[in-house]
Order: C-alpha cells, then structure tokens, then sequence
C-alpha cells in the first residue's frame, strides 16, 4: 500500500515537474514580430483642444 | 561586410557586454519593421531555462556588432527594462511567422516561415521572406523596399514568386536582380 503511495507521489511530482518544464519552453519560445506602427498620442484631439480651436474660431 | 540569414538564427544567441564581457541574455524576439524593412528591437531573455522568459528590450541602435556568435552591446545599460514603458516604446506587434504571403495581385503564395535578413557589422535589414507554399515547398522570396503587413496578411509586389530563391546562394542573386530593376547585375 505504501509503495503504491509513493509511486503515485512520484509520477504526480514527475507531471508537476515535466508541466513546469513545458511551460517554462513556451513562456521562452521566441519569434519574428512585425511592429506594425509606434503608438503615439500627437494627433489625438482633446476635448480641451477642441474647445481651444472653437474658441479660437 | 554584409552576411544573409534567416531572423531565426538570431533567436536564442548570447548577448555580451563589451565592457564588462558579462552575457546579459539572448536574443528572444526579433522586432522588425517591414514598412522600412528595418529590424528595430530584440526582445531578451535570462540564459537558463530557470531564468527570466523576458529581461528587457534591445534597440538596434545599441548594438555594437552582431557577430556569427554572439550580439555586441557597449555596457547592459543598453537593455531597457520591461518598467520602462516597453509597449508604449514599441507599439502594436503581430506575429510574422505563419502570417499569410498574398501578392498585389490576390494570389495567396502560402505563409511565411521565417525572414530574411542582411546582417552589417552593427544592424540588420530584411531582405526577403522565406515563404512555404500550399504545396509544401519553401522559397526565399526576395524583397527590395517594404511591404504591407497587418493582422490578416502580408502582401508582396506580383513578382515576388518570379524572383524567389530555392536557397540562401541563389537568393543572393535574386536580391541583386531585384534591387537592378530586373536586369542582371554588372559584374
């Protein structure tokens, strides 16, 4: 009985061990990323700019 | 002098500091711009499988060599971390490999494999694109100028599957014709 305890700890900790292995790949696995445009914010218009060219106008 | 290869032969090569000669990571992604056919970033990761999945990121500008083994940096102040507003820095990313290859004129060439790069001493320009076809084959697919990409395709000039390569010898040749207009190189 005990042996079969143990057995059954010893292939659970082997899962846990080859999961963390497998995820630990996957979470290094690199590739090629196209950056498609650099996020920028310079021709958004606020609502305070708008109200400025309104006002302007 | 200017060498060819794939970006995937970049990924995983150590990245060491000149002046200290310490490896402060490897190379995890490659981050190109195909609009300007620049390769602009690399992503790095801790040496190790125990090690960080992500160090920080590693502008073109500061690389000082990229060697047949290793890339070159002046110091490991050259690697930003992730804390310092990574994303905003670099934008949208889409993912290149698998990405469908479709020509001006609608024709779908199959999907990439990986890109082609032109390595000088200190940066690294895409030159083409390694492309398997529907039938399983693979060509190199030269490429002079940037092409469109987005999150559906990639698309190529409509001469693009005239000119490609079987190998990396004959794309060479290829990328000379193409960057003649078509006519063969003067020797």
């Amino acid at each position: 009985m005990e042996l079969l305890l143990l057995l059954g700890a010893l292939a659970l900790l082997g899962l846990v061990i080859l999961g963390f292995v497998g995820m630990r790949q996957h979470q290094r696995a690199g590739t090629v990323r196209a950056v498609l445009a650099p996020r920028t914010d310079s021709t958004r218009r606020t609502g305070s700019d708008e109200g400025a060219s309104g006002a302007a106008g | 002098m200017t060498s060819i290869g794939r970006a995937a032969e970049l990924i995983g090569r150590p990245v060491i500091t000149l002046d200290g000669a310490v490896a402060v990571g490897e190379i995890k992604d490659v981050l190109v711009d195909p609009q300007r056919s620049l390769v602009v970033a690399f992503t790095l990761r801790g040496r190790g499988l125990v090690a960080a999945p992500l160090v920080g990121i590693l502008t073109s500008e500061s690389i000082r060599a990229i060697g047949r083994d290793a890339v070159m940096i002046s110091s490991s102040e050259a690697v930003l971390a992730q804390r310092e507003g990574l994303e905003a820095m670099v934008g949208e990313q889409q993912e290149v490999i698998g990405k469908e290859v479709i020509n001006h004129g609608g024709a779908s060439l199959g999907t990439v494999s990986d890109v082609l790069l032109e390595l000088n001493d200190r940066s690294a320009t895409v030159v083409g694109y390694e492309v398997e076809g529907h039938d399983g084959l693979r060509a190199l697919i030269p490429v002079d100028g940037g092409v469109s990409i987005s999150g559906d395709a990639l698309v190529v000039p409509d001469d693009a599957e005239a000119q490609a390569a079987n190998g990396l010898a004959g794309f060479r040749e290829a990328l000379m014709r193409v960057r003649h207009g078509g006519r063969e190189p003067e020797a």
